[in-house]
């Protein structure tokens, strides 16, 4: 019996400690495209490069390609060092003759640059206005409301434009691309070939030379086309369709004031939004958010064979890296 | 990062011409001198 009442009371705990009422879960969730930039580097064919041949020639011309894609707005630089080149000797080389990295040089032919495809990631901010008419009108009067709406500064979802190219003046792209330094790599790299040279000293700075690079524009000329871009992209299409449905029905809440929206039907909400007239504001440089685009650079590698270098075959190591400004 | 081999091949150099020690033009102009020499020489011992 004493252990049917303890039983009894430790139900009754239990039921007690259930809460009267339930808990609902939402998921939060947020995308962050942050892109990715990826850098190659070919023949003028535009096959991946791993050995560059000058044969008995002095010249050979390469490519760099950069790609962006949606990109956060950072600029880039691609930087190429040299090492000397060595006289091949059976499986090894001759680390005493060598044809000195300052012999090795950087030149561009002409239309050395090129750019494809280049777009904008823009997050465009709307102002929006309604004059309510008839039945819709007298509803939202009726629930305390005002038939003129006017909602400021509504945040659109991201949108991504194309822009045009004119290589003559690139100026007006948000990422713009530029041609490389000349010249010769006046101090050798000890990188790939080169790292097993036995002269190698103990602390060395290699001369960089930039094949390509790319500068974040803020210019107003930028943000004049991309603001055209986006008002020709999002002419037409209605106010449902270019803002967050939570966001756009939030303004309209605050623009009716709380109270006056919580009394209306939600399909008198539906033709309040769908008859919201939009105006895009011009873009800012807080609301160009990113870029897609391919740049391309084709310097050329000149190698100039001092008159007493030994006959033979000779090989070095060019390095390339992309830096993230 | 991208490494790429380099190589490149440097020809053995052309031997210098060896030295002939007269030009066409001055061997020509010293035949021609001495036909006129032998020319005259002739005409002189006639």
């Amino acid at each position: 019996m004493k252990r049917l009442l303890a039983c009894a009371a430790a139900l009754s705990i239990a039921a007690l400690a259930v809460p009267s009422a339930s808990a609902d879960e939402v998921t939060v969730s947020i995308t962050n495209p942050g892109g990715s930039r990826t850098l190659y580097v070919e023949n003028v064919l535009g096959q991946p490069l791993t050995s560059l041949d000058f044969g008995t020639g002095r010249s050979q011309p390469f490519r760099v390609r950069v790609v962006d894609t949606t990109m956060d707005r950072s600029g880039f630089q691609v930087l190429t060092t040299m090492s000397n080149l060595y006289k091949v000797s059976g499986s090894s080389h001759d680390w005493a003759s060598t044809i000195a990295s300052s012999d090795v040089s950087v030149a561009y032919p002409p239309n050395p640059l090129n750019l494809l495809n280049p777009k904008a990631v823009v997050a465009p901010v709307y102002d929006m206005t309604e004059t309510l008419t008839g039945a819709l009108c007298t509803t939202v009067q009726a629930a305390g409301g005002s038939c003129s709406i006017v909602m400021n500064g509504v945040d659109g979802l991201r949108q991504t434009v194309d822009l045009a190219v004119d290589l003559a003046d690139l100026s007006s792209l948000p990422l713009v691309p530029q041609t490389g330094e000349t010249g010769d790599f006046t101090s050798p790299d000890y990188a790939g070939i080169g790292a097993a040279d036995p002269n190698k000293p103990g602390s060395f700075t290699p001369t960089n030379k930039r094949v390509i690079s790319g500068v974040v524009s803020t210019a107003s000329t930028t943000l004049t086309s991309v603001s055209a871009a986006v008002q020709a992209l999002v002419a037409g299409q209605p106010a449902s369709s270019l803002v967050d449905a939570d966001t756009l029905g939030g303004s309209l809440r605050s623009a009716l004031s709380g109270p006056v929206y919580d009394a209306l039907p939600s399909t008198v909400i539906d033709q309040i939004i769908a008859g919201l007239n939009k105006t895009v504001r011009a873009v800012t440089a807080a609301d160009l958010v990113g870029q897609s685009g391919t740049y391309l650079s084709y310097p050329q590698l000149d190698v100039n064979v001092p008159a007493e270098t030994s006959p033979g075959s000779y090989e070095g190591t060019l390095v390339v890296t992309a830096v993230q400004l | 990062m991208s490494s790429i081999t380099v190589s490149l091949e440097v020809a053995p150099r052309p031997l210098p011409l060896p030295r002939t020690g007269l030009s066409i033009e001055v061997f020509l102009a010293l035949a021609l001198l001495l036909l006129v020499v032998g020319a005259l020489a002739l005409k002189v011992a006639r």
